[in-house]
């Protein structure tokens, strides 16, 4: 064979190489370069066989690691989410103590108005009625109050049809109570049509969170004429639920990091739990997608739900 | 310029007759050796004796780059006499009880005091100095309005991380730091840097670091973590944790590279060529081979060329040691991607290394690893 021929024989640059290093150029080899080559082959097929192992092997980890974390998260998650409940429940607590006050001092009222007029000897059989029918109203409305609060912690995880106007509607008390005497105007402009299959308890409990967030930001920043509009409606396809302000909006450096856990803007009062835990709720429960923008007034958040029928086909 | 290229190989010496004409007050000597070399070797003797008025830069290698070829035990020598341009050397012993950037800071200065410093070429010790302070200490040094070209690398010694030297007064010295400085509008520099490494596993934080040694990663000790991945391999660390260098990102700063120089078994921790911020997230890389050799064509294709005319040209290519450990026998794929897209005027030499310096965006330089990483030196004359 023709010297040099033996390189074009093959593609492969390795081997090329190898039979250069070696000084192979034609098929008439001497032994002692054959040997040379030899070892190099043998060498790079060692450091083959090396390099498949290491990666099957750090694959192997990796995935298991990968699986530990995805693990990790999920009950972190679920920890943040308890805790978020726990901490809900602490103003819930608070928010049925202030509910109870005005009925049971009602109660008291009526009970000691009867009481006078039965020790002055002026009873009257129908006022009597009424008194009792009036403690017995006020009574239903306790325990109507305990009710709601109750099925909102109620851990129960079953989809049922529900419309945001009945998840709005269900906690407007709540949400009212929560208010307080705060000067905050909240306006209500509910799609009383669009039903969907979801989770209406943690709904609820994220609509609460956008609330508080909201009216938390309006009073932090002492915004005159503060408002809440709370908006739902069908477009495209979905069913959406807003929340909107008038507290000047989130700052752009901060609005690709509101729904990380732990981050907060908020002075002292956030925990930087709740917007992370909501978007977690909509997004990995409900199956849905939870946005916020900026408009000319203040913060947009925005639930949407995926709609599986068009409400105007009347199924809903 | 005019320029030389040579190899000594064992047992065969030169690979041609050393030019002395070359010689001269412009010449720079580049040479790059073996780590056991030593000041008695017959061709460094030659070197000192043939051009005893040249200036002279090098140092010891994890491996010698002689155009597409890679040698173990060779010495390479390039030799160029500047036709138009001037040059200095400063040199810094390193001193232990120093910030590393002390030592960066002073190079700067001495080369300064020659004039408008157009680029610079920093050699250091591989293993006693945190690359990223020595940077961080030019950079200091370094005026944005006025760019100078920064590149340079971390001494090899091969796969041992033992000890490595440093050419500093023509003798072959540990523990120091010498850098060449390249002064007039004639000098002609092209850089790039390239790595080709794949990010895998998942995102860890540094939970313990101080400088460049790394303690914990997600509060569990870092080296334990090496040595599950590694398996059978952890017996050859630190050399074998080249093959998963690490990803460091800090919040709101470009991500870096880190590898590997050493392990303390008793401290349980890692010495990495740069430094590891605590608190930063760190990511282990893997080796793709065809993403690797893409990468160091990458590098010598970030370099201009317009300008070019065919004059004598050196181009210097500093890889990592690592990147050598990954390619095994297909690291010359690297160098050969890179030599042919350079035209045979120009002359390739270089090592693999410890660590790579390279300017990079905004003017500063910065301690790289596992890149291929080139330096393009020529002049343009003006008769």
């Amino acid at each position: 064979m023709a010297m040099g021929k033996v390189y074009e024989m093959t593609r492969n640059r390795l081997l090329k190489r190898q039979l250069k290093k070696c000084g192979i150029d034609s098929t008439r080899v001497d032994p002692e370069k054959f040997e040379a080559f030899l070892r190099l082959v043998e060498s790079s097929y060692e450091e083959h066989e090396k390099s498949l192992r290491l990666l099957d092997r750090s694959l192997e980890i990796a995935s298991e690691e990968m699986h530990e974390s995805i693990e990790k998260n999920k009950e972190q998650s679920r920890q943040l989410i308890e805790q978020s409940r726990l901490a809900s429940m602490g103003e819930m607590i608070s928010m049925i103590a202030h509910q109870w006050r005005q009925p049971l001092n009602a109660i008291s009222l009526t009970v000691s108005d009867l009481k006078l007029r039965l020790m002055m000897g002026k009873f009257d059989e129908k006022e009597f009625l009424d008194g009792v029918e009036k403690v017995v109203r006020y009574v239903q409305h306790l325990s109507d109050t305990v009710e709601d609060f109750r099925s909102f912690f109620k851990s129960d995880k079953k989809r049922s049809v529900t419309s945001f106007k009945e998840i709005v509607e269900s906690v407007r008390g709540i949400i009212e109570t929560s208010m307080g005497n705060r000067p905050i105007r909240i306006a209500y402009d509910l799609d009383p049509k669009g039903r969907f299959t979801s989770y209406p308890n943690e709904l609820k409990q994220v609509v609460l969170n956008l609330v508080k967030n909201a009216e938390d930001v309006l009073l932090e920043r002492g915004v005159r004429n503060p408002r809440i509009e709370i908006v739902s409606g069908y477009k495209e396809g979905k069913h959406f639920l807003q929340v909107r302000d008038n507290g000047g909006g989130i700052a752009p450096e901060f609005l690709g990091r509101i729904y990380e856990p732990n981050f907060s803007t908020k002075n002292e009062k956030g925990t930087g739990i709740g917007l992370y835990m909501s978007k977690i709720i909509i997004e990995e429960h409900c199956g849905g997608t939870l946005k916020v923008e900026n408009s000319r007034e203040g913060a947009v958040f925005t639930i949407e739900l995926e709609a599986s029928h068009h409400p105007a086909h009347g199924d809903f | 310029m005019q320029l030389e290229t040579y190899i000594y190989l064992p047992k065969r010496g030169w690979n041609r007759p050393l030019d002395r004409r070359l010689d001269s007050e412009r010449t720079l000597v580049f040479l790059f050796g073996y780590p056991d070399m030593r000041q008695d070797h017959p061709g460094f003797r030659e070197l000192l004796d043939l051009f005893p008025t040249s200036a002279m830069v090098g140092c010891s290698t994890a491996g010698e780059i002689y155009e597409e070829e890679i040698h173990s035990g060779s010495l390479v020598v390039g030799i160029m006499r500047l036709e138009c341009s001037d040059l200095q050397i400063a040199s810094c012993r390193v001193d232990p009880a120093l910030d590393d950037s002390v030592v960066g800071e002073r190079l700067m200065e001495e080369l300064h005091e020659h004039g408008a410093l157009r680029a610079v070429l920093v050699l250091s010790d591989g293993l006693n100095v945190n690359g990223s302070e020595l940077t961080r200490g030019i950079n200091r040094r370094i005026d944005t309005t006025h760019p100078v070209v920064v590149t340079g690398a971390l001494a090899g010694d091969e796969d041992r991380f033992g000890s490595t030297w440093v050419v500093v007064d023509r003798e072959l010295r540990q523990n120091h730091v010498t850098a060449v400085g390249f002064y007039g509008e004639t000098l002609r520099v092209g850089y790039g840097s390239g790595g080709g490494w794949d990010r895998f596993g998942i995102d860890r934080r540094v939970t313990r670091a101080e400088g460049n040694v790394l303690y914990t990663l997600d509060d569990r000790p870092a080296l334990e973590l090496y040595k599950k991945y590694l398996g059978e391999y952890a017996d050859e660390l630190p050399a074998s944790g080249l093959l998963f260098p690490l990803l460091v990102k800090e919040e709101g700063k470009e991500p870096k590279v880190r590898t590997i120089l050493a392990i303390d078994e008793e401290a349980n921790s890692i010495t990495y060529a740069g430094d590891i911020e605590q608190g930063s997230s760190a990511t282990f890389m893997k080796a793709n081979f065809d993403n690797l050799v893409s990468g160091a064509e990458q590098a010598a294709m970030e370099i201009a060329q317009e300008e070019y005319d065919g004059e004598d040209a050196l181009l210097v290519a500093v890889s990592c040691v690592g990147r050598r450990l990954v390619l095994g026998q297909r690291s010359e794929d690297e160098l050969e991607v890179v030599r042919d897209l350079f035209p045979p005027s120009v002359r390739m030499i270089g090592f693999y290394s410890y660590g790579e310096i390279s300017t990079q965006g905004g003017g500063r330089c910065d301690l790289l690893n596992q890149t291929m990483t080139l330096t393009w030196l020529w002049e343009k004359c003006t008769k």
